[in-house]
């Protein structure tokens, strides 16, 4: 096995990611506000299409410009590092009511000076009734925003931003160059007959297309001009040299394909970076950079040795960097369910590619390089994920599990074995399957190819359902009834637990097909307020057929919704069955009112420990509760089949739903809007994340956990079954570890058909929490001294000494 | 009997595995890390840490045992018998109590060991059954392993050998590995600290070895009981010189085990400090390769 270097980096790079990570409240920046309110009013004739054409080309022509940090890659977003631009057409309601208190929000504060805040309060009002979130309320009814209102259906974030959640056509770019890229709009245009009706509408984005692509070629072209600029003053040799280069690179891919490695991440940068000012929508993401830069990286490293491999490292350290750089903006509410300001731009490396109709191992050396680039780096950006398949060798195994052991939870699996035969069953063609990547976080979609949102759409509270279900309907936090139903634990009038599981049935499917009404509502908003012009142009077959992604300009278009606090459903359920229904300890209007009271008391303490301990939890690969989360999903996942999204029939393959588990940090801000539930947990703390048991249950490892997981019907979750585990650093010490648990990942993906995992390798802060609150850690296994244990049932002397151990190893 | 089915151990022999942990041991030794496996009967754990204050309900149900005066709990260990086993089982709904050790059937154990099966026969893994000293129970530990051979699972036993020879014999046709603890040579002294005969071990290690199976040898290293060069030699003399020998392990003393005498009201002889003595780990190491052992240092 190879050793990875895993601690050098430059010094300008570490200087550069030392300044990017003290910015501990950025700025927002009011630029692209500004220009976009400009162009809109000047051109509010047109379209919206072209108006937003002409707003983006305004604003790519006068945004500040800079090159920072002796950086070589370049390109900004806002007019100064890390700052949040402002996108007023999706809202200014949040932004009037917040902007004087930005600097204060915890863990997402952001500097606002007085001038940005007179420039928005200018600004802001003239958007009024005509931001997407503005005509989103004017079209939902009264039911639908109370949903919204008391957030059992949370879709604010797809209203305040744009959709994304894809990756580009990247390869279409680097092939054919932005000069390629506007012959192409330009042919289309021309074979466009103006006196039908289709045409004529395909005439206003093709247009728009054009338009943009030309202010993107002449945006890169100001790059080329300021960095010949800044290379006659530049006083040191080295860099005066560097700046000339990235004025000729940008000079050149401002038109034609890029020739060399670093022009090819340079407009890969460039496209990430103009995607995510032309909208705000996160997750934005390469696709498989090891395969489309390869080429480059081969001819210029490996053949011509034009650069050596550590030069390679550093400029896609460059590239990492200015990737943290581009931030974004969210309202309080939504920043909970982001906690820390994720971009989630994810890189996608190994996975197998169809040779001739056969599947072999795509990892090549530049996957290699991509792995130890972030493993030196050890940023949140890229988001970094690997598809793992049976024939992934042990040697890239290992050498993912050595950056694993690093400790910042990159990068994370994806399985082949289950995504490739999934995607085929679908109706995705073979060759697309076996070129998909991960994106944003756990999801996955065939680059280039696939519309928007193959998951992020709007979010149930599954566990708020659950408290419906057993009161009549009745939301236990709102009070409101949305859904009524004759039985309720506080009549004590269920005869059994199937009614239960009858009532979750009629109240899940209800509560799905609002989060679809809702959808639909934001869905045409955005396609009729807040097309993405160049995002569009860049997946195929857009330019063809004339239209957005939207308007179903994708070759595919499959979207997910995303399910919070399965597994508290899943609990909840099998405690009232076991210990009200089955073993009748638990009263029914006992635990009404003991949930009502959020366990209150010394009656109410030692009830929520009977059912805590008393039933069993998902996780533990019992088969009894993992059945019945099977049982309760199958619901939603049921009910879904009975709707299309708006593109179905619009030329996309798809067009449908599916499930999705990848619900970010939801699950914190969801649970603080959950009262106490009967799995024991307690009202307003935090529900289970993802997919993964909830926290301090699983007991058993993680074998038993991958167990549970492997009973899920993964094969209608192609949003994500996301699971999330946590190892101590010195669990992966020695190379037979490393090995025990490459096998463990093998096993659970080739047997298991695992979706995703991802681990969590602890550090001492989490072994002290872990001390000081060891419910909530329970799963968390540590080496202890020739053998493992679970750390909480150390004594905490053994604790100590443990967490003193551990600092040595991160 | 049993007290525990540990799943996902990584290092118990090769690969992931699933330990059985049978209770009851013919040894008592000062510092055992489980002292709840030393009894051949089910016994009451207590957890203070977990008991819910002013909580009254095990003294409620079940006074004959259970007292708690100004949060202090104390049980009377003479009145728990086996017909009281589910009712101490559930009496605490935070599990500040639980019950240490139930009769379970062959069959029940079978289904837990192989739900972990995909993983055993990818990693190599499989059994290990450890204790107490699982071969007090004869029976049982022959039933299991052959029940894990019938599946292919590789099986190993965690053993003192401080049994009659005819306990071990049985099972020898099921077992891949022997864990087995070399502790001392010297009689007295290991009558002393764990009240058991070392003749005995030694005489099974040498009928052990003629049989070719596949024998790790492991050596707590205790202060005041071997933690002596001289104890050292003669222990790795033993396993060079008297016996065929797969590894031999040197496991320092550690006191992680402590707790568990709290919650067991019983009292603690071993030092209550860790083994911090590398010259003594390096000079066994050393002497280990020298005798031409494979010395691992666990830890």
């Amino acid at each position: 096995m190879t050793k990875l270097n895993l601690t050098e980096i430059t010094p300008r790079i570490q200087a550069h990611k030392d300044a990017l990570i003290h910015i501990i409240k950025p700025h927002i920046c009011v630029e692209r506000a500004e220009h976009y309110t400009e162009s809109y009013k000047k051109h509010f004739a047109q379209p919206i299409v072209i108006r937003r054409a002409y707003a983006l080309v305004n604003h790519l022509a006068k945004k500040t410009i800079w090159i920072k940090h002796d950086e070589l890659i370049v390109g900004n977003q806002a007019s100064h590092p890390r700052a949040a631009p402002i996108f007023p057409e999706y809202t200014v309601g949040w932004i009037e009511k917040e902007i004087d208190e930005l600097g204060d929000r915890p863990g997402a504060g952001f500097e606002v000076s007085e001038r940005d805040k007179a420039v928005l309060h200018d600004i802001c009002p003239w958007w009024h009734g005509q931001t997407v979130l503005d005509r989103c309320y004017a079209l939902f009814t009264d039911e639908q925003k109370s949903l919204l209102d008391t957030v059992m259906i949370k879709a604010e974030g797809n209203m305040n931003a744009g959709d994304a959640h894809l990756a580009i056509n990247f390869p279409l770019i680097l092939e054919n160059g932005i000069d390629g890229i506007i012959a192409k709009i330009r042919e289309r245009r021309e074979r466009l007959d103006l006196t039908n009706l289709d045409d004529f509408y395909k005439s206003h984005f093709l247009k728009a297309s054009d338009m943009s692509m030309v202010a993107m070629s002449e945006y890169i072209e100001r790059y080329a001009k300021l960095a010949n600029k800044m290379a006659e003053t530049e006083t040191r040799d080295w860099r005066k040299k560097e700046l000339q280069g990235i004025a000729d690179n940008c000079h050149l891919i401002a038109h034609q394909p890029p020739k060399t490695y670093w022009q090819a991440l340079q407009l890969c940068y460039f496209v990430m970076l103009i995607l995510q000012i032309e909208s705000n929508g996160h997750s934005v993401s390469f696709g498989r950079l090891d395969q489309y830069l390869y080429p480059f990286y081969q001819k210029d490293v490996e053949q011509n040795k034009l650069i050596t491999r550590e030069n390679a490292i550093e400029l896609l350290h460059s590239c990492w960097l200015k990737l943290l750089e581009i931030n974004k903006i969210r309202s309080g509410s939504h920043s909970k369910a982001s906690a820390g300001s994720p971009m989630y731009q994810n890189v996608t490396i190994g996975g197998q590619k169809l040779v001739n109709g056969k599947p072999i191992d795509a990892v090549n050396s530049l996957s290699l390089a991509i792995l130890e680039s972030c493993g030196r780096l050890k940023s949140t950006q890229p988001n970094l994920s690997v598809r793992y398949h049976a024939g992934l060798s042990n040697e890239f195994l290992d050498a993912c599990v050595q950056v694993i052991r690093c400790g910042f939870g990159m990068p994370a699996f994806n399985n082949d074995e289950i995504v490739i035969p999934e995607f085929i069953k679908l109706g995705v063609e073979p060759q697309d399957a076996y070129d998909y990547s991960a994106i944003g976080c756990i999801e996955t979609a065939v680059p280039g190819k696939w519309g928007y949102r193959c998951t992020g759409m709007s979010f149930i509270n599954f566990t708020r359902v659950v408290l419906a279900a057993l009161e009549g309907g009745k939301d236990a936090t709102s009070g409101a009834v949305f859904l009524a139903q004759e039985k309720a634990l506080s009549k004590g009038n269920f005869t059994n637990f199937n009614e239960v599981m009858q009532s979750w049935d009629k109240q899940i499917r209800y509560y799905t097909r609002k989060s679809i009404e809702i959808e639909y509502v934001i869905d045409t908003m955005l396609e009729e307020n807040a097309h993405d012009i160049i995002c569009s142009v860049l997946v195929d077959d857009c330019i063809e057929r004339g239209k957005t992604l939207k308007q179903g300009g994708a070759k595919y278009d499959w979207v997910s919704g995303l399910q919070v606090g399965l597994a508290n459903t899943a609990n909840s359920l099998e405690a009232v069955k076991k210990l009200v229904f089955e073993q009748g300890m638990i009263s029914q209007q006992e635990l009404a009112e003991s949930l009502a009271s959020n366990f209150d008391g010394l009656n109410g303490e030692q009830l929520r420990q009977r059912l805590l301990n008393g039933a069993p939890k998902y996780g533990n690969d019992n088969d009894e509760v993992d059945q019945l989360l099977v049982d309760a999903y199958h619901s939603y996942i049921d009910e879904l089949k009975n709707y299309k999204n708006p593109r179905y029939g619009r030329g996309p393959i798809g067009g449908t739903y599916y499930a999705g588990t990848s619900s970010i940090s939801a699950n914190v801000p969801f649970g603080a809007q959950t009262a106490a539930t009967p799995d024991g947990r307690k009202a307003w703390t935090p529900l289970a994340e993802g997919a993964s048991p909830s926290s301090g249950t699983d007991t058993l490892g993680p074998t038993a956990v991958f167990n549970s997981i492997g009973k899920l019907p993964t094969d209608k979750i192609l949003g994500g079954v996301l699971l999330n585990q946590k190892l101590n650093p010195s669990t992966l010490d020695h190379i037979q570890d490393r090995q025990k648990l490459m096998l463990m990942l093998r096993t659970f993906f080739e047997v298991h058909k695992g979706w995703h995992v991802q681990y969590n390798v602890v550090s001492r802060e989490t072994l002290l929490a872990a001390k000081t609150n060891p419910d909530q850690y329970r799963d968390l296994v540590v080496r202890v001294a020739g053998y493992s244990a679970f750390f909480t049932a150390l004594s905490p002397e053994a604790q100590d000494d443990i967490i003193a151990r551990t600092e040595h190893v991160i | 009997m049993i007290f525990n089915l540990q799943r996902y151990s990584t290092h118990d022999g090769p690969g992931i595995r699933t330990v059985i942990f049978f209770k009851g041991c013919s040894l008592s030794c000062f510092w055992c890390q489980n002292p709840e496996s030393q009894s051949l009967k089910s016994e009451i754990l207590y957890d203070k840490r977990l008991c819910i204050h002013d909580c009254q309900l095990c003294v409620k149900k079940i006074p004959q045992i259970f007292n708690k005066e100004c949060e202090e709990l104390t049980i009377d260990r003479a009145h728990f018998n086996e017909q009281l086993i589910e009712n101490v089982k559930f009496v605490c709904p935070s599990l500040a109590i639980s019950v240490c050790g139930e009769p379970q059937t062959v069959d029940e154990i079978m289904v837990v060991v192989n739900k972990d099966a995909p993983f055993y026969l990818r990693t190599n893994g499989g059994v290990t059954i450890s204790g107490g000293e699982p071969f007090m129970q004869p029976d049982l530990i022959q039933q299991i392993l052959q029940r894990c051979k019938e599946k292919n699972y590789h099986t190993a036993v965690e053993t003192c050998l401080h049994v009659p020879w005819k306990y071990v014999e049985p099972s020898l046709p099921y077992l891949d590995l022997f864990l087995a603890d070399l502790k001392h040579t010297d009689e007295k002294k290991f009558k002393e600290w764990t009240n058991g005969s070392v003749k005995r071990i030694l005489d099974n290690f040498r009928q052990l070895s003629i049989t070719g199976k596949a024998i790790t040898v492991r050596v707590p290293i205790i202060q005041g009981f071997n933690a002596d060069k001289s104890s050292m030699r003669s222990i790795i003399d033993f396993a060079a010189n008297e016996i065929t020998t797969h590894e031999i392990h040197f496991l320092p003393y550690h006191t992680l085990g402590i707790n568990k005498y709290k919650m067991l009201d019983m009292p603690y002889y071993a030092p209550t400090e860790p083994l911090n003595d590398n010259e003594l780990v390096d000079y066994a190491m050393h002497y280990a390769a020298e005798k031409k052992l494979t010395a691992v240092l666990r830890g």
